[in-house]
């Protein structure tokens, strides 16, 4: 399954050398004069590159679950989670993995409301890299787990954003990765399916797998997390325990992100090119 | 600050995003049977539209062209044939080309957490396109039987220009789908030199009526070569020199490999978009 660029022969889980990455931001338009003025109140943006990590390095050993913390809410953790996984590039510096870590975003939106679960549960399976034969095979353990048996010959129009984020946090656990980067959802759902979800995250993390944990709230990282990583102006400013981290940061700061996942109305998979806009000439 | 190195693209090689996108293609056509009944589904005439477009199409241009005009022979005879057998290539083209331009934005949402290959929604989008191709062959056969004219042997050149033109079109849509990310005019850019190279390549025309000095720089493009292979099938006269397949099979290639490097360069930056 190694279709992002794996080394086995490394002796880390990742590792991050010299990474520094910028990203595109859209900014509002700032500034005087007429023309400047306009363009603020036609609330017009501009794009700026900004440069969200400077010289990174860490490296996280198999086995470790580690907490990433933004010193500030302005200190973004997201492209780490993407760089570990291999879904953004690094404009300078390697980052090097030895086995497959798998995003886990909060993208309760992946869930196609045009396909029904099953379908959806295929197709996400893919995206995250597994083969047709081994979801057929995991079908029944994510049916369970996820509560799906009901539902899973319906369109998922019909789910509630509930089960969506559970149908995609299911699909990505079933994938056996040796190494996980979660941003927000390494537990979701509501009380009662919370604590399946720990007992799986926690059963994977004694059998030897790597979490990178990102967006969580500080309960979670103190529960599950062995090492903290804070982040500020794109560096590491602390390598430490999670206590250390937080006493940095101010628990109240740390906080679960905000599901991105928009209601029904966004249907992520879909090409908003639909409508063929083809003419005759 | 360093300058930039290189940066080593998702999947180090060509081949390796190949045989990747290969492992997923049981998704890829669950997603391209989705893209075409979604694309079909609210029309009371369903798939029949796949053939009703490309032969109003037809119809049309035969009636201008050979009633209105019929004064100078285009191409070969019978003429509603010579233009269904281009116009139907030339419909898959064009409108593969112009949706690639939305593969990347489209999808884009996936990008974050897919650890599929980032070609994979340009390979998808050409896929649909030519199923619906391969919906419309139908109307050749249709053609062929109003106007009571058949093939000889030269219609395995037709699957020959199948071949070509996908794997040209893969190239061009790689290219067209990275700059569009990047460059949001783009794609009406594209629409407006689709739009020219309606009349520059020979879909109303056979290459032959065209002055023999400019022929072999007619040949250039690409398509006019394609087509060519297309038609030579019903009308062995239509064989461009083989001069002019090596100028139009190494422009396509130029096509391809330029549309691959554009893509693994910009790939980086197409990611920080999504």
């Amino acid at each position: 399954m190694a279709r992002i660029h794996c080394d086995p022969s490394l002796g880390n889980a990742l590792e991050f050398e010299d990474v520094t990455l910028t990203m595109p931001r859209r900014r509002r338009r700032k500034g005087g004069g007429r023309s400047d003025r306009l363009r603020r109140l036609a609330q017009e943006t501009s794009k700026v590159d900004e440069q969200v990590y400077g010289n990174l390095t860490f490296t996280v050993a198999p086995g470790e679950a580690v907490a990433l913390i933004g010193r500030q809410p302005k200190d973004s953790t997201v492209e780490l989670i993407r760089l570990a996984a291999g879904t953004l590039i690094p404009d300078h510096g390697h980052v090097r993995r030895r086995d497959v870590i798998l995003p886990i975003l909060r993208r309760a939106g992946l869930v196609n409301a045009k396909l029904t679960v099953r379908q959806n549960i295929f197709v996400i399976g893919i995206l995250l890299g597994l083969s047709p034969e081994q979801i057929n095979e995991r079908m029944d353990w994510i049916v369970t787990t996820a509560g799906l048996s009901r539902a899973l010959d319906s369109y998922a129009r019909a789910c509630p954003p509930e089960l969506r984020r559970r149908i995609v946090w299911t699909v990505s656990m079933a994938a056996d990765a040796k190494a996980y980067a979660t941003q927000g959802s390494l537990i979701v759902g509501d009380d009662s399916y919370r604590e399946v979800g720990w007992q799986h995250v926690e059963k994977l993390k004694e059998q030897g797998a790597t979490f990178l944990v990102a967006g969580q709230n500080a309960r979670v990282m103190e529960r599950f997390c062995t090492r903290a990583l804070v982040i500020g102006d794109g560096q590491v400013i602390l390598d430490g325990t999670v206590e250390e981290a937080l006493n940095l940061v101010g628990r109240g700061q740390v906080k679960e992100d905000e599901d991105d996942a928009a209601e029904d109305a966004i249907d992520l998979l879909d090409s908003s090119a639909e409508r063929d806009e083809w003419r005759a000439d | 600050m360093r300058r930039s190195t290189a940066r080593t693209p998702i999947h180090r090689s060509p081949y390796c995003a190949g045989v990747s996108i290969w492992r997923s293609r049981q998704a890829l056509f669950l997603l391209v049977r989705r893209d075409l009944s979604q694309k079909y589904r609210k029309l009371r005439l369903g798939y029949l539209w796949a053939i009703l477009e490309p032969l109003g199409m037809s119809v049309t241009m035969w009636f201008v062209f050979e009633i209105l005009l019929g004064g100078r022979k285009m191409g070969g005879q019978p003429y509603y044939l010579f233009l269904t057998v281009a116009i139907l290539p030339w419909w898959w083209f064009t409108s593969g080309i112009s949706s690639a331009t939305k593969a990347f934005i489209g999808f884009s949402r996936t990008l974050p957490v897919s650890v599929l290959p980032t070609q994979f929604s340009v390979v998808r989008v050409l896929i649909t396109r030519t199923f619906d191709f391969l919906f419309s062959l139908p109307l050749i056969l249709f053609a062929m039987l109003v106007t009571w004219t058949f093939p000889g042997i030269n219609i395995g050149f037709f699957f020959l220009a199948f071949v070509v033109q996908l794997i040209l079109m893969y190239g061009l849509s790689l290219l067209v789908a990275s700059i569009s990310v990047l460059v949001p005019d783009f794609a009406r850019i594209v629409r407006i030199v689709l739009r020219a190279a309606f009349y520059l390549s020979p879909v109303l025309y056979s290459l032959a009526l065209v002055p023999e000095g400019a022929r072999s720089a007619a040949a250039i493009n690409p398509l006019a070569g394609i087509l060519a292979l297309y038609r030579v099938g019903w009308w062995p006269e239509e064989h461009v020199p083989m001069f002019g397949y090596a100028i139009s099979g190494s422009v396509a290639l130029i096509c391809v490999i330029a549309g691959i490097i554009t893509f693994l360069r910009l790939e980086h930056r197409i990611l920080k978009e999504a």
